[in-house]
């Protein structure tokens, strides 16, 4: 048995899956002014 | 025994669009997942067989695959094409994750109780009635949540804004684990963790490569189905009550929901995107593409479409992620030189000044406060530079020489 023919080789296929992890980023305030305007900006 | 394979692996089938069914099946042993052709399945299945009866080797591969091979041509098959960690005498590896830093904040048996009573928002019909309720709702009150929300919120509103919002993370992981529940598909945990330079919350569904890419995508969505409903209490509370919070928390969610649809960062979108196309390890293929990409402009390859039917998605989005790196970067750099500005021109303002002079004098301008601000924006900006600088790199020089694991 020829194990490094290309036939054999397309025959079998491996592939590592990556680890799932559903993320969700923290979008933060953006930090409220303390002057009394009431600002609250939102950035990431 | 020549030869054994842990005792843990369960095989099923793996339904992707554009393969044949039966060509491709999902092996998983503890947390690690391999997509494996139908021969690799077969030869693991033939170790299995071997390791639970009283048949040889020989005997046992003849069985499951009707081909005659010699116990050493079955071991070396064996140990060329089946993943090494598969094989009893090697430890399993820690599951990889793609944390810097990552805390789990509850763990699945706790978590486990909380959603399986939660499984029935899954219903069809629940699901349509949420989802018109949703596009009524929040589409008709986005104009004034938008306005309302530009005004900002009171000092003292804040804490309960971050509790708010934490309550928002939490239950939109929740609604993945939710999700997988609903398809009896194991789950992990709900954590905490630092992404490449974004702190994220996390649930862990590795083990939902088992559901159909139907089910995948219904796991994928489940967050932002949970934060609907959760949004259309909110507007609700905020339409009745006039309530500046509510606004801002609505205003708020919504762009976090936005955010997480982004396909270039491992959030929902590129699960989504991953799942509905069938493409598995989008990262790692994007950069192959890319690389094909370059060998068509500079040595005249052909791209092969017909072959590789994955690259009618693969080469538009590996060059918009491209792009979108190059944007960010750009963007990024720009408010890097303002900041550099602004902290030049702060610093040439108290020269020639001893620093407890500097510091004091900074205090009575009321400039000690922007500054220190305006050094750690600056800081944030660097980091997140180098971070897409890194990344571009990765994309556009170092795919050449990228070791895929497809093989």
């Amino acid at each position: 048995m020829n194990l490094d023919n290309n036939e054999i080789n397309n025959e079998y296929t491996v592939e590592a899956l990556e680890a799932r992890f559903e993320m969700e980023a923290v979008v933060d305030d953006g930090g409220a002014e303390t002057d009394g305007s009431c600002e609250c900006k939102v950035t990431w | 025994m020549p030869i054994q394979l842990h005792s843990n692996i369960q095989i099923s089938p793996f339904i992707s669009s554009g393969k044949h069914e039966n060509s491709q099946f999902l092996i998983q042993c503890e947390h690690i997942n391999y997509v494996v052709s139908a021969s690799v399945k077969t030869l693991i299945e033939s170790l299995i067989s071997y390791q639970n009866s009283n048949k040889s080797l020989v005997e046992s591969y003849f069985t499951t695959t009707q081909r005659n091979a010699s116990e050493a041509d079955i071991i070396a098959l064996a140990k060329q094409y089946i993943p090494k960690e598969l094989f009893a005498n090697v430890e399993l590896p820690p599951q990889r994750n793609p944390f810097i830093f990552s805390v789990t904040l509850l763990p699945e048996r706790l978590l486990s109780h909380v959603s399986a009573l939660l499984t029935p928002l899954f219903n069809k019909w629940f699901c349509l009635i949420i989802m018109i309720a949703f596009i009524g709702i929040h589409g008709s009150l986005l104009t004034q949540v938008n306005q309302s929300a530009a005004l900002g919120i009171p000092i003292g509103a804040i804490p309960t804004f971050i509790l708010a919002m934490l309550l928002s993370y939490f239950i939109h992981e929740l609604g993945h684990i939710s999700a997988c529940q609903r398809y009896n598909c194991p789950h992990g945990g709900i954590g905490f963790g630092i992404y490449l330079v974004f702190p994220v919350f996390y649930a862990d569904v590795s083990k939902a490569w088992r559901l159909s890419q139907t089910q995948r995508a219904v796991v994928d969505l489940g967050g932002l189905y949970f934060q609907s409903i959760l949004i259309i209490a909110v507007d609700c509370y905020a339409y009745f009550t006039a309530s500046q919070l509510a606004y801002v928390l609505s205003w708020t969610i919504t762009l976090t929901m936005l955010h997480t649809l982004n396909p270039f960062f491992k959030f929902d979108g590129y699960w989504l995107l991953s799942d509905l196309s069938g493409i598995t390890n989008l990262h790692d293929k994007m950069r192959t593409a890319l690389v094909r990409v370059k060998n068509k402009i500079f040595h005249r390859t052909p791209l092969n479409f017909n072959q590789d039917r994955a690259l009618y998605l693969l080469i538009p989005y590996s060059i918009l992620a491209t792009m979108f790196f190059i944007y960010v970067a750009t963007f990024l750099s720009q408010k890097l030189w303002q900041t550099g500005q602004d902290i030049t021109l702060a610093f040439s303002q108290i020269q020639g000044n001893s620093l407890f002079e500097s510091f004091t004098l900074m205090l009575e301008q009321d400039a000690l406060f922007p500054l220190l601000k305006t050094i750690m924006w600056a800081i944030l900006f660097v980091l997140l530079l180098s971070f897409y600088l890194k990344r571009i790199k990765n994309l556009l020089i170092q795919g050449d020489n990228l070791e895929t694991r497809h093989k």
